[in-house]
């Protein structure tokens, strides 16, 4: 305790010796101590890793990869979409607008989205055709494929979410970005979209990335609906060779490559709405260069505590 | 405009204004001319920042009469009736009112540039190239050519207030309201700041300033109008309310400041 009394340090110049982290070590070692035997406990298994090998690029794999990925892209538009819109009724000044948004976001937070995609998937039983007046219309069953159900259910749903992201981001930027905007004669909508939602897009889009991966992941329920998207080929595939194990082992293969390249799309997409902050020119590279060096030996005078 | 000509740029009277309960403004009365600085002086929460904000209605009154260049702030007058105009409309009259911010406000994800030409732009709708070589022209004019490029980030505070300046100054309004332009910076910076307001009061710009520095009240000022408690309590050339204070608050209020 005495020891680290500050006059010690400064007077006779003793050697500075760096706190060793010893339990780190063992730690590390424990840990590639189990990995090790769950990985042998899976290659000592009944998995058929040739199975696993040979299923990971075939063409109705990466086809359902492809659906997932679609399916995934156009729910995210939908909710971005609907989010923004319900985020900016939620905020309107007239009170009809505002309960509508709320209802919204009641509605579609409240209930599972494994639900939801049944019941627009199931919308034919009670509502056979659907039209617009004076345009015409056509038996729902056809217009709601497997594929609009599941853009449905994941971009309404998604949407909710979105919703109060948005109205989180825009409630982050200063009152006083609003007033100067209108102190220069801007009209609401034009203050919306040129000075606040740009700025609110720094706080929205890390969470709307996390949204992103999630709606990833959660496309795996539209299999319920029998969208052809990569959970519903590989239960097709192991419902006729009853490889079950290796098929979920190629399944979430691509569910990792898929979800860690659009983590990096997601790097670029923070640093491209982080302009105006000085010191957010680091590259990819540098940041994860900073990351892994903060990871393995953490800077007392980085300010981060490990 | 033939009538602005005549009577005063600004004119109030009789203005109030309620936050809830809290009876901010009790009726105040003030006008400026055309071309004249006008500097309100006084204690805070006397409500100086709320009567400049109504000006260009960032707040709503709720009594009285306020007008600029001759018409009703907020209202349009038909039929000897006053209707409330809509946003759309405040907002082009919010055009010819510019405003300079206690804490700058400049839009954090513009350059110093883009601040400046944002208005023009987006609001006069002028064309890119012109309202840019317009926006370097006023960089310059508050001396920070050659930061045209400099995220607000990347300047100082006297620094951004410069852009401010400029950026409000890039509409051409009929008049500038400075809402403590000074408070918020350092103490080195302040000089900087005052420079510029200075050299546009030379320049015979209407500006409504509030604020705390006495010695460029004085020294720049047409008229010094010291509120307190919600209401005008003296007002008139700076040397009487400064030098010569008439009221006991205004005296007790210099003798704290000055």
């Amino acid at each position: 305790m005495s020891q680290a009394s500050p006059e010690t340090v400064t007077r006779a110049e003793p050697e500075l010796v760096p706190l060793r982290h010893y339990g780190r070590w063992v730690y590390g070692v424990v840990a590639l101590l189990v990995l090790g035997y769950i990985v042998w406990l899976f290659t000592d298994s009944a998995i058929d890793w040739r199975t696993v090998g040979s299923f990971l690029t075939v063409g109705v794999m990466l086809s359902g990869l492809g659906n997932t990925v679609l399916v995934s892209i156009v729910a995210m538009l939908l909710g971005i979409l609907l989010g923004v819109l319900f985020a900016l009724m939620r905020l309107s000044a007239n009170p009809v607008t505002r309960t509508i948004a709320w209802l919204y976001v009641w509605l579609f937070r409240g209930t599972p989205v494994y639900l939801q995609l049944l019941m627009w998937f199931n919308l034919a039983i009670v509502l056979p055709t659907i039209g617009i007046p004076g345009i015409g219309s056509m038996p729902t069953i056809e217009l709601i494929t497997p594929f609009v159900a599941a853009v449905l259910g994941l971009g309404i749903n998604e949407g909710a979410y979105v919703a109060e992201i948005v109205r989180g981001g825009i409630a982050s930027v200063d009152r006083g970005q609003r007033e100067a905007a209108m102190a220069i004669g801007m009209r609401p909508m034009r203050i919306m979209r040129r000075i606040v939602l740009p700025q609110a897009m720094r706080v929205v889009v890390p969470p709307l990335g996390n949204d992103f991966v999630n709606l990833l992941k959660t496309s795996a329920m539209a299999s319920a609906i029998s969208y052809t998207e990569l959970l519903n080929r590989a239960q097709q595939i192991y419902f006729v060779n009853s490889k079950v194990m290796e098929l979920l082992i190629v399944a979430a293969f691509w569910y990792l490559v898929v979800v860690s390249v659009f983590s990096i799309g997601q790097y670029f997409l923070e640093r491209r709405f982080n302009r105006g902050d000085t010191g957010s020119r680091a590259t990819l590279l540098e940041t994860l260069w900073a990351t892994m060096r903060s990871s393995r030996r953490r800077n007392p005078i980085g300010g981060r505590n490990g | 405009m033939a009538e602005n000509v005549s009577g005063p740029l600004v004119f109030a009277d009789g203005v109030h204004k309620r936050f809830g309960h809290v009876e901010v403004l009790r009726g105040v009365s003030l006008s400026v001319a055309a071309g004249e600085v006008c500097c309100l002086i006084g204690p805070s929460g006397s409500g100086k920042s709320t009567f400049l904000r109504c000006l260009n209605r960032l707040e709503a009154i709720d009594g009285g009469i306020l007008e600029v260049e001759g018409e009703f702030v907020g209202y349009r007058k038909r039929d000897g009736k006053l209707y409330q105009l809509r946003e759309r409309d405040v907002a082009s009259f919010r055009a010819r009112v510019g405003m300079v911010f206690q804490h700058f406000n400049l839009f954090g994800h513009m350059s110093a540039l883009e601040n400046v030409m944002e208005g023009p732009v987006q609001v006069l709708g002028r064309p890119k190239s012109e309202a840019a070589e317009r926006g370097r022209e006023l960089l310059a004019q508050v001396g920070l050519a050659g930061k045209e490029r400099n995220y607000p980030s990347q300047l100082s505070g006297g620094q951004q207030q410069r852009v401010a300046i400029a950026r409000a100054l890039a509409m051409e309004p009929a008049v500038l309201l400075f809402d403590e332009p000074t408070s918020a910076l350092d103490p080195e910076l302040v000089g900087e700041v005052l420079d510029v307001m200075r050299t546009l009061a030379e320049q015979r710009m209407t500006m409504i300033v509030v604020t705390h520095e006495m010695g460029f009240a004085r020294e720049v000022a047409d008229t010094v109008a010291f509120m307190d408690a919600g209401l005008v309590v003296e007002s008139g050339a700076p040397g009487e309310v400064l030098g010569n204070p008439k009221t006991e608050r205004c005296r007790a209020f210099l003798s704290k400041v000055l």
